[in-house]
């Protein structure tokens, strides 16, 4: 089964095992991640899941789709070419291992 | 400051309770909710929750556990009196809970529908969605009276369930006021095509006894398997009304902050009819944005911010496969532009007061949408 890890900008580490078929943005706010807000309720329309992914997962990520895409030029802190939003991932097996980074701020 | 109590855990109060929290608030922060259950989102229950499986513990904003960690004291229980003299909240189980600031984050409730059965059907709880299910799941047509947003995001999510829908709408066109002439009718022929009927300018005359048919003043009986009303919604007020605060049909009446007449009280989210600098006048506002963004504003204030309340409003609606997507406010608005294309579903219109843009409504086109949210508040800045 599948874990995901969240990594805060005071470097504290959360990771969190059997996530299959959970979105990034519900795991981190189940389990107390600090800093994902998700003011919207998952529907892509308030970037406050925003995470940084490392660089050596961006290739097994999903494309994002032109909603994603629009609404990471809305986010609170800088937008990077490994900007996603957590609303719009599901965990699958092949993301096992997930490494994400939470930004300094939301809002 | 010792106590803050939120009256209300919808998307303002428990958005105000974590904003309180995550900005440094040392005090006591009492959320009074009481519905069943911990706070919830509502946005899906029309859109999804009503056909879905998912279990009702899914809508919530956070898991018991937070609330805890937070210092987030809720109470499962009504509110039933302010009393201002003594600062204190009388709660439904015969406590009494004492402010230093009260927040009033009361919502809306269905409008009754005068002639309306008691057994009629509404939707605006976790409770009414569930109740609604079983239902949906044994019906094969469907009437529902109301073609505002939620009327059309049921229609469109009940009919690509393969019911077989019919949508009743008093005025001349779904959504009337509340988006541009153009917008609604292309997503009301986007209905039209999925199977939808939509009876336009039928006022409904008379309701059947066991609320699952009506019939229009033009003669018409309309029966169905299940009948659905989604007619509006209106301020709660009750509270603050028998508190002696300043109420009217609009909503509790605020300045541009928030504040009400007594200088501890603040209303906000969906219950509130306050001045807003980007409508230039007061308004009551119905949508997630404006509950989130006026809860963490007086949030701010209890912490000492003196910034004024500066957003844009924005709303979205979700109907079968078409995302619509707000920025402004349509109200004023006299002149409308189209770009994209509607035949594809993919278009915006961009409404006008005079030469200024106001409103910007975007259908499957996020990246005008959050070009218009980012533009509208430029706007603003410079303005003000």
């Amino acid at each position: 089964m599948s874990k995901v890890t969240f990594i805060t900008p005071e470097g504290e580490r959360f990771t969190i095992e059997n996530v299959d078929g959970q979105r990034i943005r519900e795991i981190a706010l189940e389990h107390e991640v600090p800093g994902i807000v998700g003011e919207c309720g998952g529907n892509c329309m308030c970037a406050t899941c925003h995470v940084y992914v490392a660089e050596e997962d961006l290739p097994r990520l999903p494309p994002m789709s032109a909603e994603e895409d629009a609404m990471l030029d809305n986010t609170a802190a800088e937008r990077r070419p490994n900007s996603r939003l957590g609303c719009q991932i599901r965990m699958t097996p092949e993301l096992d291992g997930l490494t994400l980074y939470v930004p300094d701020r939301q809002l | 400051m010792q106590r803050v109590v939120i009256i209300g855990g919808g998307q303002a109060g428990a958005h105000g309770a974590m904003h309180l929290r995550a900005r440094g608030f040392m005090g006591e922060i009492h959320l009074v909710h009481a519905e069943p259950g911990l706070p919830y989102q509502r946005p899906p229950l029309s859109k999804t929750f009503i056909l879905d499986e998912s279990p009702p513990e899914s809508l919530d904003f956070r898991p018991a556990g937070f609330y805890e960690k937070e210092r987030i004291t809720l109470h499962p229980t009504k509110a039933v009196a302010i009393d201002r003299a003594r600062g204190e909240v009388q709660l439904g189980d015969g406590t009494g809970l004492a402010y230093d600031a009260l927040i009033l984050a009361l919502g809306a409730a269905p409008r009754p529908l005068p002639g309306a059965p008691s057994s009629l059907l509404m939707l605006r709880t976790r409770e009414d969605a569930l109740r609604l299910r079983p239902r949906i799941a044994a019906s094969r047509e469907v009437l529902i009276v109301g073609g505002g947003f939620i009327g059309c995001e049921l229609a469109a999510a009940l009919a690509g369930a393969g019911r077989k829908v019919r949508l009743i709408e008093a005025q001349d066109e779904v959504m009337q006021g509340r988006v541009s002439p153009l917008t609604a009718r292309l997503l009301r022929e986007a209905l039209e095509a999925e199977g939808v009927e939509v009876l336009r300018a039928a006022r409904i005359a008379a309701w059947d006894e066991d609320g699952l048919g009506v019939r229009l003043a033009d003669g018409r009986a309309l029966r169905a398997d299940l009948l659905l009303a989604a007619t509006g919604v209106a301020p709660e007020t009750a509270l603050a009304a028998e508190a002696g605060l300043a109420v009217s049909p609009s909503g509790i009446e605020a300045g541009a902050d928030f504040r009400i007449l007594d200088p501890a009280i603040f209303a906000v989210g969906d219950c509130v009819f306050a001045h807003n600098l980007f409508a230039g006048g007061p308004v009551r506002l119905e949508s997630v944005q404006h509950a989130t963004d006026s809860a963490r504003h007086v949030a701010e204030l209890l912490l000492g911010a003196s910034a004024p309340y500066r957003k844009v409003p924005w709303f979205w609606s979700d109907q079968g496969k078409r995302r619509l997507q707000i920025a402004g406010l349509i109200a004023g608005c006299d002149a409308f532009r189209i770009e994209g294309d509607p035949g594809a579903m993919s278009f915006s219109v961009y409404g006008y007061r005079g030469e200024e843009l106001r409103c910007v409504e975007s259908v499957n086109r996020p990246a005008d949408h959050i070009r218009a949210r980012k533009a509208l508040t430029e706007a603003l800045d410079a303005a003000s």
